[in-house]
């Protein structure tokens, strides 16, 4: 096979496959400065009046505010309650591993409408429904596999003797996980932060059932506006999501240091 | 000093107990006492399960459910595969660049993105005026509002998780055999088929088990973007909680569809199984 | 240096948290949940807004589609926070049979202002509004619009793409029209001859739609050139300058109705304020922000011809129409629907 076709073809593949998933993206921004009150693409005037109107709106802003905060509060619990379990299984070589995973799976094979169902009917009793705690636990229960198992598979994949040889040398159990386990790990684990915020950040069922009142988070009034009423404001909304993970992006994956070839 | 296993032991246990009884308490329990309403509606009954097995509708939709579900499997496999393999080859300059590009859809809100594929992708929409200006099609084409549009939008959504988890695995692949082989006499597809192929299969199998298990549960796309036919279970699961509030039903419908997963789990299992086996690759 | 991270993110979520709590409100508060978008902003002024002042009380509103399923969870754990619902047509009845709404009172109400047809037990309309036929008046700029549902079905003398609900209700009563059944014959439905019916616009059928907003959008899109619709949103678009009309003939006449959740704790405030939007004068305001037709016999008396044009309940468009025959649907809807989902993958 002649080597500079191969490459050619192969290049506009690829090239065609990154078109494929920026360009949705892509169209958003141009549309949010559109001056039409319907959605249409591409653009016909110049206007920033969906902007002033998001950012004027208080009830925007509070949806903004909702979901960060409840997105930050699922991040660390999901964070705490998932990487001792992922050590748990990891490390311990226990019985019933397979069973272990299956449970962990569960809220990601579960039909979602039914499980917000069931949550709801006990968080009646202990007054978590309407409230941001209340959708940040039930969040949570979903972005506990999303931190177990990369982490679990990160953890399949270290190679524990940098660990007997610190313990060897005198260091004591404590010293090792911070200055030796959690660095190499720390990618990872900055994944599964970044992954749990965004389940919870993007979430929209439980958003709907569970939440309310005073928690209404971004998703929600996106999907509400969306449905009745087709507002540009949610192109606003949607372009400064885009610019924010741009943003974390680019950080996360400056800090990725085994992206380094070999 | 070394602890003795009985203690290592309980120390492991006592890492996954928090996040075993937080998942029991607030997820396990509750399904399970909405499940157990597929049963007990509030007296034992059996008449939901035979509702799902005497009308055809919803093992039709169960089995369009897995059809999409596959395809969009493979159609993500194809092309993650290809994004793995791209950045795995890349520069680290060009790695960051494209990451980003692909984690993209990844990070902007769901809705948003379909309602952005139905205003490219209808009749008169941008793609269709390009198309038709550039003179390469005479008549609009329908690319949403049917199974093409579904598959267009899934794929979109669940790309970058087979990336991911392709390119994870890619990574750990040291280029040295690729090059030994190539530099053996062996050509380039048969030095990537024997050497990088067989040790990225692990990242296949994880990303292509997420994929799917992932698309069964969708149902905000194929709501909005399908057709008529084009219904999957998760819309008719949702239809009944929120609709037709036959919550015994509903339940009922969902332990079928995990009951059919765990299947279609175990199934895939033992091919993994059987895969390792062959190709003698030891723990995944 | 996790352990710093983590920490601080403990506490900046407990610091969001507190700023999060809201004050317990000093004024009594009722809370009232509805469909959203222009409906619900047609409200906010006719009735949310008027009732606050005149009754120094907070109005929450909340927006749902439709999703009932959380008034069941509330009723039966007892925790209600949600005061009354609009609800449409077939979620009255259905929430009826499973206990969910509070019986009116009845003593209350402006009963001999009321159409017959907006008093329920367990509820009051809160407007009336039809299910027409819409269409792309760009495409029909030279004339020649259907001028009736077997029209619509003549897909050899009106061709284009059609859009029919993703829902059997009106539906049924459509295709009954269009196969030659008067009006006035088609209860109980004959569930066969519709089906066949059917059989024949399914395969023109481009969009099956589901929500209220669809079809306006799909008709100024150009994606379809016909489709069935709410009035209401229909005429919204048409405000807007959208190349979009509505053709009366044949349209299938319904309401939405206040329902009151059972076990609320302001049940007393929930009846004042159903009672408040039932009255003429409050009734004479929707019609002014959105085309849906007032319940009040007065207040459609009393409407300005250039308004009174554009609703459903205007004496030349109600004749033409059929009111929905609720009783016949709750007790057939499951078997329907359960066929109708059958047919739609067929």
């Amino acid at each position: 096979m002649n080597g500079i076709w191969t490459r050619a073809i192969s290049s506009a593949l690829i090239g065609g496959l990154l078109a494929f998933l920026l360009v949705p993206v892509l169209t958003i921004i141009p549309m949010s400065f559109n001056e039409s009150r319907y959605l249409e693409f591409p653009p016909t005037q110049f206007s920033m009046q969906w902007y002033e109107e998001f950012f004027t709106s208080s009830a925007w802003m509070e949806s903004a505010a909702v979901s960060l905060q409840i997105a930050v509060l699922t991040s660390v619990l999901a964070l705490l309650l998932g990487v001792p379990a992922a050590f748990g299984i990891a490390r311990g070589k226990l019985p019933f591993e397979t069973f272990l995973l299956s449970f962990f799976a569960l809220p990601i094979v579960f039909p979602i409408v039914v499980s917000a169902v069931g949550i709801y009917y006990i968080f009646v009793p202990l007054k978590l429904t309407n409230t941001p705690l209340g959708l940040a636990i039930a969040h949570t229960m979903l972005a506990l596999p999303v931190v177990i198992f990369p982490t679990l598979a990160a953890l399949k994949r270290f190679d524990p003797l940098v660990e007997w040889q610190a313990l060897n040398l005198g260091a004591s159990r404590l010293q090792v996980f911070f200055s030796i386990t959690l660095p190499i790990l720390r990618p990872t684990f900055i994944t599964a932060i970044l992954f749990s915020f965004i389940t919870s950040f993007d979430e929209i069922v439980f958003a709907i059932f569970i939440a309310g009142g005073s928690a209404v988070t971004l998703p929600r009034r996106i999907w509400e506006t969306l449905r009745f009423e087709i507002e540009p404001t949610v192109t606003v909304v949607a372009t400064l999501l885009i610019v924010i993970s741009i943003g974390i992006m680019f950080v996360t994956l400056l800090t990725q240091k085994n992206l380094r070839k070999k | 000093m070394i602890r003795g296993t009985q203690t290592r032991r309980l120390i492991h246990w006592l890492g996954i107990a928090p996040a075993v009884l937080t998942l029991g308490l607030f997820y396990v329990i509750p399904v399970g006492m909405l499940l157990s309403r597929s049963l007990f509606d509030p007296d034992f009954t059996l008449e939901h399960y035979e509702r799902i097995f005497s009308q055809s509708v919803y093992l039709d939709v169960l089995w369009i459910t897995f059809e999409i579900s596959l395809i969009v499997t493979a159609l993500t496999l194809v092309m993650g595969y290809a994004l793995a393999y791209a950045i795995y080859r890349a520069s680290n300059r060009m790695r960051l660049v494209l990451l980003a590009v692909v984690l993209f859809p990844f990070w902007t809100s769901l809705i948003v993105r379909t309602f952005t594929f139905i205003i490219l992708l209808q009749r008169e929409g941008f793609v269709n005026d390009t198309l038709l200006s550039l003179g390469l099609i005479t008549e609009p084409l329908q690319m949403v509002y049917n199974r093409t549009g579904v598959l267009i939008g899934m794929t979109y959504m669940l790309l970058p998780y087979m990336v991911l988890s392709i390119f994870s695995v890619l990574d750990r692949i040291d280029p040295i055999y690729q090059r030994v082989a190539r530099g053996m006499g062996a050509s380039r597809l048969r030095a990537f088929a024997s050497t990088i192929l067989p040790l990225s299969l692990p990242g296949v199998f994880v990303g292509s088990s997420l994929v799917f298990l992932l698309s069964l549960g969708f149902f905000i796309t194929p709501a909005l973007l399908g057709g008529r036919t084009d219904q999957m279970i998760a819309m008719v699961i949702e239809d009944q909680v929120n609709a037709t509030l036959n919550w015994g039903f509903a339940s009922a419908l969902s332990a079928t569809l995990l009951a059919a997963t765990a299947l279609f789990g175990g199934l895939l299992g033992i091919v993994g199984w059987m895969v390792r086996k062959r190709l003698n690759l030891g723990q995944a | 240096m996790m352990l710093k991270l983590g920490s601080m993110l403990g506490v900046l979520s407990i610091l969001f948290m507190l700023a999060g709590c809201d004050n317990a409100a000093q004024q009594q508060e009722l809370t009232i949940v509805t469909w959203g978008g222009s409906y619900q902003a047609a409200q906010e002024k006719a009735f949310f807004e008027p009732f606050e002042e005149a009754n120094n009380v907070k109005i929450r509103v909340e927006s749902y589609s439709g999703d009932i399923a959380k008034v069941k969870a509330m009723v039966e754990s007892g925790e209600v926070t949600w005061d009354i619902v609009d609800v449409e047509g077939p979620i009255l009845l259905r929430g009826i049979s499973e206990g969910l709404y509070e019986p009116i009172d009845m003593g209350q109400m402006p009963l001999n202002d009321l159409m017959p047809e907006a008093v329920n037990e367990h509820g009051i309309a809160v407007i009336f509004y039809s299910t027409v036929l819409g269409y792309n008046t760009e495409h029909y700029a030279d004339g020649g619009v259907p001028q009736s549902w077997a029209e619509f079905w003549d897909v050899e003398n009106f061709p284009g793409p059609r859009s029919l609900r993703n829902w059997p209700m009106a539906n049924l009563e459509f295709a009954l029209m269009a196969d030659g059944v008067a009006p006035e014959n088609l209860y109980p439905l004959d569930v066969d001859r519709a089906f066949a019916s059917l059989d024949k616009i399914k395969p023109h059928i481009d969009v099956w739609w589901e929500a209220g907003e669809q079809p306006p959008q799909l008709l100024s899109s150009g994606e379809v050139v016909l489709a069935s619709g709410f009035n209401g949103r229909i005429f919204n678009a048409k405000k807007d300058g959208k190349p979009v009309a509505e053709m009366w003939n044949g349209g299938i006449l319904d309401a939405d109705w206040w329902v009151v959740v059972k076990g609320t704790k302001n049940k007393d405030l929930a009846m004042k304020f159903i009672a408040f939007a039932s009255q003429a004068e409050q009734q004479q305001e929707m019609p002014k922000h959105i085309s849906y037709g007032p319940v009040s016999i007065k207040a459609n008396a009393e409407l300005s011809a250039d308004i009174a044009k554009d609703l459903p309940t205007y004496p030349e468009h109600l004749p033409h129409q059929v009111f929905i025959n609720g009783e016949w649907w709750d007790e057939n809807f499951d078997a329907v629907m359960e066929r109708w989902q059958q047919w739609l993958l067929e």
